[in-house]
């Protein structure tokens, strides 16, 4: 039945990312061909991210290493785990290019995005905090759970990320700009 | 390679690199590596921004 079930997650993910991309090209040609270049190769890196990483985890499950961690890992923690990195390796590419959203495009959009994903971020990121302290990071069996604190803490990964390449990226490295 | 003469051709007609972007329908961190030397701009960018500066491919493109 749990099969059943993510199975129908699974479609109706992939239908609704085929169904948004298929709206976004149509309405959004914002992009100009630099953008679309420096994305493409962020997908490219977050696809490698992932690839190195399924490898590195079979490596690691075949010489028994993960037996010895103090917790015990659901496949699919791992597998979640691998794919949220490999997206955060990919929207730090797009980030760092100025092919993230209207991030570096529009002039003050940047401070408003950044309040609103640190917002966000702080929010899990204490919320897992509290959770960690609480002890509900592991069940009765053992196992990490991906619920709860772990989810909370990988949402708050994903939004502080950026947030912070973004903000470095605006104070640290300056663009040059006109004369 | 940096591309001076763009740069130069831009700097005669006094638009700034956002005017220019908004003019060739990209965005301003484009126009900047193009001058920069940091991105090779499809063929149809150049003729964008040789309309839009009234120059010649040649003129702004090709290397000396």
């Amino acid at each position: 039945m749990a099969e059943i079930s993510i199975a129908i997650f699974i479609s109706l993910f992939i239908i609704g990312v085929v169904v948004f991309a298929a709206i976004r090209k149509r309405k959004n040609d914002n992009y100009d061909e630099m953008q679309e270049l420096a994305r493409l190769r962020g997908y490219k890196y977050g696809f490698i991210t992932m690839a190195a990483f399924l490898g590195f985890w079979m490596m690691m499950d075949t010489v028994q290493v993960i037996d010895g961690l103090p917790f015990k890992l659901y496949n699919n923690t791992i597998i979640i785990v691998i794919f949220m990195t490999s997206i955060m390796v990919t929207i730090a590419y797009d980030v760092l290019h100025d092919a993230y959203f209207y991030v570096g495009m529009k002039p003050d959009y940047w401070k408003k995005y950044c309040l609103m994903i640190l917002a966000v971020g702080a929010v899990n990121l204490i919320s897992a905090i509290l959770a960690m302290r609480n002890g509900e990071m592991v069940n009765s069996d053992g196992y990490l759970i991906l619920g709860g604190s772990i989810s909370n803490f990988i949402v708050a990964v994903e939004f502080l990320v950026p947030t912070t390449i973004i903000l470095i990226k605006k104070v640290f490295i300056k663009d040059e700009e006109e004369e | 390679m940096k591309n001076l003469r763009l740069k130069a051709a831009r700097a005669g007609m006094d638009l700034s690199q956002d005017e220019l972007a908004k003019m060739c329908n990209v965005s301003r961190q484009t126009i900047s590596a193009i001058e920069k030397g940091d991105y090779n701009p499809t063929i149809n960018l150049c003729i964008a921004i040789c309309k839009a500066l009234g120059k010649t491919l040649d003129e702004l493109f090709w290397e000396e």
